[in-house]
C-alpha cells in the first residue's frame, strides 16, 4: 500500500514535469519565431529606407524573445523541481542499503578476528603439548592481545 | 559421543584436508567482482553531471551583463529558486555516490578473504602431535572453522553482492533517471541563455555598422563567435554527460541481472 502511494505520487510528479516541460518547449520555440522574424526584418531594412525596422524596434521586439525565453526557463525550473519530487523514498532505499553493506563487512571481520582467536589457541595448545616454554609465552601474549581487541557485538 | 573415531589419524588429516579444499575454493579469478568494481569506481557519469549542474547554477552570473535592469530582476529571482533546488539534486547524487562505493568494498577481493585466517588455522591444526590429547577440541575448531568460512566466504559475499544489487537497481534506476531528466532541463535552458546572449549581440552588431563603430563591430562579433563556440561544447557535453548516465543505469542493471542468475545466488 505505502509502495504504491509512493510511485503514484511520483508518477503525477513526473507527469506534471512533463506538461510544465512542454509548455516551456513552446515558449522557446514561439521566442525562436520570433528572433527568425526581427533578423529577417533587420536584414530588409538596406533595401527598405526609412520604413525599415529601427533599431528601436528591434530592441524591443528583442525584449520580447528575452521574456519568452526567461519565461521558458522558470517553467524549465519548474519541472526540475518535480522531476527531484518523490524520489526520497528512493534515496531512503540506497541508503539503507549502505548500512546492510556496512553491517555484513564489519561481521565479516568480527569472522576474522574469531578465527584468528581459534588459531591463537591451537597454537597455544600445541605449545603446551610440545613443552617450548618460550612458544608458550609468546602465544599467550597472542591471546591475550586479540581477546583484548576482540569485537563487541 | 564416537570419540575413537574423531582422535583417529585419518579423521584428523580429513578435517585438515577438508580446510584446504575450502581454502582453494577461495583462489581464482571473480570476473563478476571486477565488474562490480569497475561500476563502483566509474566516476564519469556522476561527476559529468556536478560539473553540468554547476554551470546551471552559474546561469546567471553569466548572462547578467546582457540583461536588461528589469531583465535582471526576473533572472536574479530564477537564480535564487535554482540555488534552493541544488540542495536536492547535490543529495540524490551523493546517495548515488556513496551507494557505488559500498558496492565497490563489497566487491573487493579481499572483503570477504578468509584465506589467509584459514591457512594458519590448518596449520596450527597440522601443528597438533598426535597424542589424543584435548582432540576433541581440535575437531571442535575445525567445525567451527567450516561453518564460519561458509558463512562469510565466497559464496556469501555473492549473495550478499547479489542481494544489493538487486535491491539497489529500482531506487538507483530512479535516481539515475531524474538526473537525466534534470540533465534534459539544464540543456534546453542553456539553449535559452544562449540564445538571449547571443541574439542581442547580434541584433546589435546588424545596428552597428558606421565606419567610426568598426572596433566595437570587430570586438562584439569575436566575442560573439567565441561564446557561440562556448556553448556548442556545453550542449556536446550535455548530450555526452546523458549518454554516460543511461551506460551507468544500463550496467547496473545488467549485473543485478547477471550475478542474481548466477548458481548459488538468490533471486
Amino acid at each position: 500500500m505505502m509502495e504504491a502511494a509512493i510511485t503514484e505520487r511520483r508518477e503525477a510528479a513526473l507527469n506534471s514535469a512533463m506538461r510544465v516541460e512542454q509548455l516551456a518547449d513552446s515558449l522557446s520555440q514561439a521566442a525562436a519565431t520570433l528572433h527568425g522574424a526581427v533578423m529577417r526584418a533587420i536584414r530588409k531594412r538596406a533595401s527598405q529606407g526609412e520604413n525599415g525596422i529601427s533599431q528601436t524596434q528591434a530592441q524591443a521586439v528583442f525584449a520580447l524573445e528575452v521574456a519568452l525565453r526567461q519565461q521558458a526557463n522558470q517553467l524549465y525550473a519548474d519541472a526540475a523541481g518535480h522531476t527531484v519530487e518523490g524520489l526520497d523514498a528512493a534515496q531512503r532505499q540506497l541508503s539503507g542499503l549502505l548500512d546492510a553493506v556496512r553491517l555484513s563487512i564489519a561481521r565479516n571481520d568480527n569472522v576474522r578476528h574469531w578465527i584468528s582467536l581459534a588459531t591463537s589457541l591451537l597454537n597455544l595448545g600445541s605449545a603446551v603439548i610440545a613443552g617450548h616454554p618460550e612458544r608458550i609465552l609468546a602465544s599467550v601474549d597472542k591471546v591475550r592481545e586479540r581477546l583484548q581487541t576482540a569485537p563487541h557485538g | 559421543m564416537s570419540k575413537d573415531i574423531v582422535t583417529s589419524l585419518p579423521s584428523r588429516l580429513c578435517i585438515v584436508f577438508s580446510l584446504t579444499f575450502a581454502l582453494a575454493g577461495c583462489a581464482g579469478a571473480r570476473p563478476e567482482l571486477v565488474q562490480v568494481r569497475a561500476l563502483a569506481a566509474e566516476g564519469s557519469a556522476l561527476n559529468a553531471f556536478s560539473e553540468l549542474s554547476q554551470r546551471h547554477l552559474d546561469s546567471y552570473r553569466r548572462s547578467r551583463p546582457y540583461l536588461s535592469p528589469q531583465q535582471d530582476t526576473q533572472a536574479r529571482l530564477l537564480a535564487a529558486q535554482t540555488r534552493a533546488a541544488h540542495a536536492d539534486v547535490t543529495a540524490i547524487v551523493q546517495a548515488i555516490r556513496l551507494y557505488l562505493r559500498a558496492l565497490g568494498q563489497l566487491a573487493r577481493d579481499d572483503a570477504f578473504d578468509l584465506r589467509k585466517e584459514l591457512a594458519s588455522a590448518g596449520s596450527a591444526l597440522r601443528a597438533w602431535p598426535d597424542s589424543g590429547i584435548n582432540d576433541r577440541h581440535v575437531t571442535a575448531y575445525a567445525t567451527l572453522l567450516g561453518q564460519l568460512s561458509r558463512l562469510a566466504g565466497r559464496s556469501s559475499q555473492q549473495i550478499q553482492l547479489a542481494q544489493v544489487l538487486h535491491d539497489g537497481d529500482a531506487p538507483l534506476q530512479s535516481l539515475l533517471e531524474a538526473l537525466d531528466g534534470l540533465l534534459r532541463l539544464y540543456d534546453k535552458s542553456g539553449d535559452n541563455e544562449r540564445d538571449i546572449v547571443l541574439g542581442l549581440l547580434e541584433i546589435e552588431i546588424a545596428y552597428t555598422d558606421t565606419p567610426q563603430q568598426r572596433l566595437l563591430t570587430v570586438l562584439a562579433s569575436s566575442l560573439r563567435q567565441d561564446k557561440s563556440e562556448e556553448y556548442r561544447l556545453f550542449g556536446l557535453r550535455h548530450t555526452l554527460a546523458r549518454k554516460q548516465l543511461t551506460l551507468l543505469a544500463r550496467e547496473h542493471g545488467r549485473l543485478a541481472m547477471a550475478i542474481t542468475n548466477t548458481p548459488g545466488a538468490p533471486p
